[in-house]
């Protein structure tokens, strides 16, 4: 209210009615587009989920009965669905922090200006620009066991994407490269906003260099370090698009033996290629919970480390 | 020593340099193969480069697909999904940030409660909503599940938030309206800030695959993204191959890596400006 | 006056916002309702890439220009890729029309499901109606049998493909073989002989390549005799599949022994990487696809070596099944507008003639549904030169037509359940008494989960 009596400079009383009721939903019609959207595809869908999941739904999704917690002793005893669970875990784990170590690594390595600076922090940037169908695309030759470059450059006989043992690390490697030059950009574009002096003092030798970079460097970017957690996290516990591009046969999804189904997979795999919408449901409201357990615990974390001083 | 001490930094450079080449090792193989014969891919043995540029594989490509008309919805999808966005987010924390009302604490809540539900996992219901409100095979359909973004409200409203309070007050009495504060004062001022949120929705929105698959089922409304790995059915045939594959994916990559290296200063001076702040 | 622009402004705001999203909104792509008078659109989803994508699109562009023409009719091909029929299901409970095809190519397990959907035409209409030029005895008895559910034709055969085993003569001469293997004890035998060591041990030729998956597990069991479905109700040809047949008749078993016995050679290659290709390139001997891969595989091969394709190896020697036929057939759909569905019979009577029939069987491989297909000249003569696309159609002919995949309405799940079980048998976890334990059981608690839900 204190910003509609300073634009107007006289108490609000005295104005005519039609231009009182315009303030008073003035706010909200700012915010009514993006709720409109929030609510839309974002709270109706998961309520949506969360009731139909508790239902038998026929394969047209009409309600048939009340299921009670049927949908998810199946979803929850089926061990497809847990190794799903499990495989979303590592890869989680795996391409969160190590594409953005190194992408703060090239980030470090980026950070100073020099004559060829912007040859280079192109090329850390570029994957950046890169689709993710493009990329799998690339790759899936490049690790076609008879025709592909990395068995012909290295000598090896690895079947990449059809031995259960390498499949998940296959897409693991695929998904670091593409995250490389996000996390690369947003930790050098917070690099170059410190302060000069802490990158001059960069000069100095190795040991109180390190000491820098994990007392100094590290907190002041911890922000941007958090965000690209949170996102990655999000973005990876949730992410298909690998599996369903490169490890998805004739409606078996997560090939090969389910090494490398994720939870999104094997929700696309029954929802839409086999229309089992009960374990679909069931599976999603799992996922949800999952997801912002770990989103939670990601902020627990680092809630004590960051630095808002910035 | 000053000698030294330049081979040393052009040594730093030259490694850098190195560096960014093996990373981008993928990208000249993709450029490499899409130049090849099909007999020159189709073996066994190690075939870095072509013997000769080769222009079957790209004939295929444009002859066979729309190849310009997916990156072209490409580019629309990801552009206007991300312009709404940037409108619609900082209208919203605009209102969170400016106003006082009733409900706003519950609003603002249900915007930073979103952030944890992964809207990945909305696919399938949104995709019958969408389909409800008969917007499949619309680039409307594609777009609009992006148009709201949490991140962004939170992100425009933290900064909104540190605007000096004379500034504001002091447009206010000037007799700029609340939509002119808005349009005039708060927007250009914090061109950095749309800029990151509008970077990063562009990446998401052009990467994304499933979506799309899932809302448009013809030709013209398909996206590059879901167009190559359509193309890659073609397994083991004669005239198909991976070539043909790579040709396409070279086709994609040109505009937008062209894109990318022009405003790419630009995207580094938005994110050094209006740093995340979580 | 600033009052009038502060509403102003921010009704110009949502008129902004309806105004961007009108700008960007319907592209004229939607499928187009036929107006009167206007020519009728058949929008016709399929999956065919490579050149059996461009044979098709020959034809139909052909048709547009002759006969579409001049009924004023227009056929719209979309590519789907294997969405095609999720993408029908997907419009169908959404009640979408717009956005539907009127015909579509979908796996011959997918029939029944297709039937439940009020849109789908009932062909056997078509197909009995005295005027037709497409009717029953337009197919083969095979592929009639394998397009129908209780005893009627349910859906058109179109591109239909059978088992073979291609294999690469020259080597098989070299290793002393002057015939393909006719049964397993033989292509145990043959992959010994075939596969070839390097000096580190590495194998460089394998003596024969196919993975084990829903498909090759249904040919091999199918395979075995006339009256072994792998699923009850003649693999619901009488009555939806409700159970695994295949265990307790004991056909799973007899291939897992065999299969045992392969794997055991070292020159039995499992994994499915590039079959095509590494065929073409001799380092595989033989592999075992559908017969739609034929065209492909002779482009790649081209002369490079004596290329030819034998019956599907029976399981044991005395079997009396034959391998079952596979692959699409055509749906049609009624979207509201009679005429529609008239112009897409059209288009299938059309695509159906025995030259089109036979025209797109020499590009691909897949077997001609037309029977007269196979007296025309220039299929004779390409058959003279090419005489391993006359195997397929002659093991058909031969075969009994009860022989066929089954309608199992949860396929996705059967081909993940049976994929991901026999991967691990490949990889020695488990014994075959639990391989079958565990494909019946899972298979059969997914059929149950699916009657459960649509009783």
């Amino acid at each position: 209210m204190k910003l509609r009596k300073a634009s107007l400079g006289k108490p609000v009383s005295a104005l005519p009615l039609k231009t009182k009721i315009f303030q008073r939903v003035e706010p909200y019609l700012y915010l009514l587009p993006a709720l409109s959207m929030l609510i839309l595809f974002t709270y109706y869908p998961f309520i949506t989920n969360v009731i139909h999941s508790f239902f038998t739904v026929d394969r047209f999704r009409r309600v048939r009965a009340f299921a009670g917690l049927r949908n998810y002793s199946r979803v929850l005893t089926d061990d497809s669905f847990l190794q799903a669970v499990g495989n979303t875990f590592i890869y989680v784990l795996a391409t969160v922090p190590i594409s953005i170590v190194i992408g703060f690594a090239l980030a470090l390595l980026a950070k100073k200006k020099t004559r060829f600076s912007v040859v280079y922090e192109t090329l850390f940037a570029l994957s950046m620009a890169i689709s993710i169908a493009v990329i799998a695309m690339i790759f899936q030759l490049a690790y076609n066991p008879s025709m592909g470059a990395i068995n012909q450059l290295f000598g090896l006989s690895i079947s990449w994407l059809s031995d259960p043992s390498t499949a998940l690390l296959s897409l693991i490697i695929i998904q670091i490269w593409s995250n490389i030059g996000y996390n690369f950009l947003f930790m050098f574009s917070a690099l170059r906003a410190l302060p000069e002096d802490v990158m001059e003092s960069s000069r100095m030798d190795g040991a109180v260099r390190s000491r820098l970079l994990f007392q100094i460097i590290i907190p002041l970017v911890s922000p941007t370090l958090l965000f690209l957690l949170m996102s990655g996290i999000a973005h990876a516990m949730t992410s298909a698009s690998l599996v369903l591009i490169l490890t998805t046969t004739h409606g078996a999804t997560g090939q090969p033996g389910g090494a490398t189904e994720v939870i999104m997979s094997f929700i696309y795999g029954r929802a839409i290629m086999g229309t089992n919408f009960n374990v679909a449901y069931a599976a999603t409201t799992v996922g949800f919970v999952l997801s912002s357990i770990v989103m939670a615990l990601a902020l627990v974390l680092d809630r004590k480390k960051v630095s808002y001083d910035v | 020593m000053y000698k030294q001490k330049q081979l040393g930094r052009g040594m730093y450079q030259l490694f850098c340099v190195a560096v960014g080449l093996i990373l981008m090792a993928p990208i000249f193989y993709a450029v490499s193969i899409s130049f090849m014969r099909p007999e020159e891919i189709l073996t066994t043995d190690l075939n870095l480069l072509p013997n000769s540029l080769y222009l079957g594989n790209y004939q295929i490509a444009i002859e066979q697909t729309m190849i310009f008309r997916f990156i072209f919805n490409s580019f629309v999808v990801a552009f206007v999904a991300s312009f709404v966005r940037i409108i619609l987010a900082s209208l919203a924390a605009f209102s969170l940030a400016f106003f006082e009302y009733k409900g706003k604490k519950m609003f603002f809540y249900l915007v930073v409660g979103s952030m944890i539900i992964p809207s990945d996992l909305l696919l399938v219901q949104n995709f019958f909503t969408v389909a409800r409100m008969d917007l499949v095979n619309t680039y409307l359909g594609i777009m609009i599940v992006f148009f709201f973004n949490a991140m962004s409200v939170f992100i425009m409203r933290q900064r909104f938030l540190t605007y000096s309070k004379f500034l504001r007050e002091a447009a206010l009495v000037d007799g700029c309206g609340n939509f002119r504060f808005y349009a005039q004062i708060l927007v250009p001022s914090n061109i950095p800030v749309f800029a990151t949120v509008f970077i990063v929705s562009f990446v998401g929105v052009w990467n994304t695959f499933l979506w799309p698959l899932m809302v448009t089922n013809v030709n013209e409304m398909r996206t590059a993204q879901m167009a190559i790995t359509m193309l890659n059915i073609a397994e083991g045939s004669a005239s198909y191959g991976p070539g043909t594959v790579m040709a396409a994916a070279v086709i994609i990559l040109i505009p937008s890596i062209a894109v990318f290296v022009l405003f790419q200063k630009r995207i580094v001076g938005g994110l050094m400006t209006g740093s995340v702040k979580g | 006056m600033k009052r009038h622009m502060k509403k102003g402004a921010a009704v110009l705001t949502v008129l902004l916002f309806a105004l961007v999203i009108a700008a960007c909104g319907r592209d004229s792509a939607a499928g187009s309702a036929s107006g009167e008078g206007g020519p009728i659109e058949v929008v016709f989803w399929h999956s065919f890439s490579g050149a059996n994508g461009e044979t098709l699109e020959a034809m139909i562009e052909e048709y547009n220009q002759t006969r579409g023409a001049e009924q004023n009719i227009t056929v719209n091909l979309v590519f789907q890729g294997f969405e095609g029929t999720n993408n029908v299901i997907l419009a169908y409970q959404t009640n979408d029309t717009s956005n539907a095809p009127d015909i579509n190519v979908g796996l011959v397990s997918t029939i029944p499901n297709m039937l439940d959907l009020s849109w789908t035409v009932d062909v056997s209409e078509f197909l009995n109606n005295p005027s037709s030029s497409v009717t029953p005895a337009t197919f083969p008895a095979a592929m009639q049998r394998m397009a129908s559910v209780n005893g009627r034709m349910a859906a058109i055969p179109f591109a239909n493909s059978i088992p073979l085993l291609f294999y690469n003569a020259d080597a098989l001469r070299e290793a002393g073989f002057d015939r393909a293997p006719a049964n397993f004890d033989e292509l145990i035998e043959w992959t010994k002989a075939l596969t070839q060591v390097d000096a580190t041990g590495a194998v460089t030729r394998y003596g024969v390549n196919f993975p084990v998956m829903r498909y090759q597990m249904i040919v091999f069991t199918v395979n075995q005799n006339p009256n072994s479905f792998f699923f009850d109700n003649e693999g619901g040809r009488v009555a939806p599949v409700t159970r695994v047949t295949a265990g307790e008749d004991g056909t799973m078993a007899a291939f897992l022994t065999q299969l045992e016995r392969l794997i055991a050679t070292g020159g039995f290659k499992w994994v499915e990487d590039n079959p095509n290709q590494e065929f073409a390139q001799g380092l595989n001997a033989m592999v075992i696809r559908p017969s739609s891969h034929l065209g492909a595989v002779r482009g790649l091969v081209a002369g490079s070596f004596d290329f030819q394709t034998a019956f599907l190896p029976h399981v044991n020697a005395g079997d009396t099944g034959s391998a079952p036929l596979g692959g699409s057939c055509l749906s049609l759909f009624n979207r509201g507008d009679d005429a529609r569905v008239r112009a897409a019979w059209d288009v299938v009577e059309f695509l159906l003639r025995p030259e089109n029939s036979a025209r797109f069987s020499m590009v691909s491989g897949f077997l001609p549904v037309n029977v007269e297909a196979m007296q025309l000249p220039e299929m004779v003569a390409f058959i003279e030169e090419n005489p391993q696309f006359l195997v397929g159609v002659e093991q058909m002919l031969q075969g009994a037509p009860n022989s066929q995949e089954p309608f199992d309405i949860v396929f996705a799940d059967v081909q993940r359940i049976i994929t991901n079980t026999m991967l691990e048998f490949k990889n020695g976890n488990l014994t075959v008494e639990q391989v079958i334990e565990r494909i019946v059981r899972d298979v059969n608690r997914e059929l149950d989960d699916w009657h459960a839900a649509n009783f």
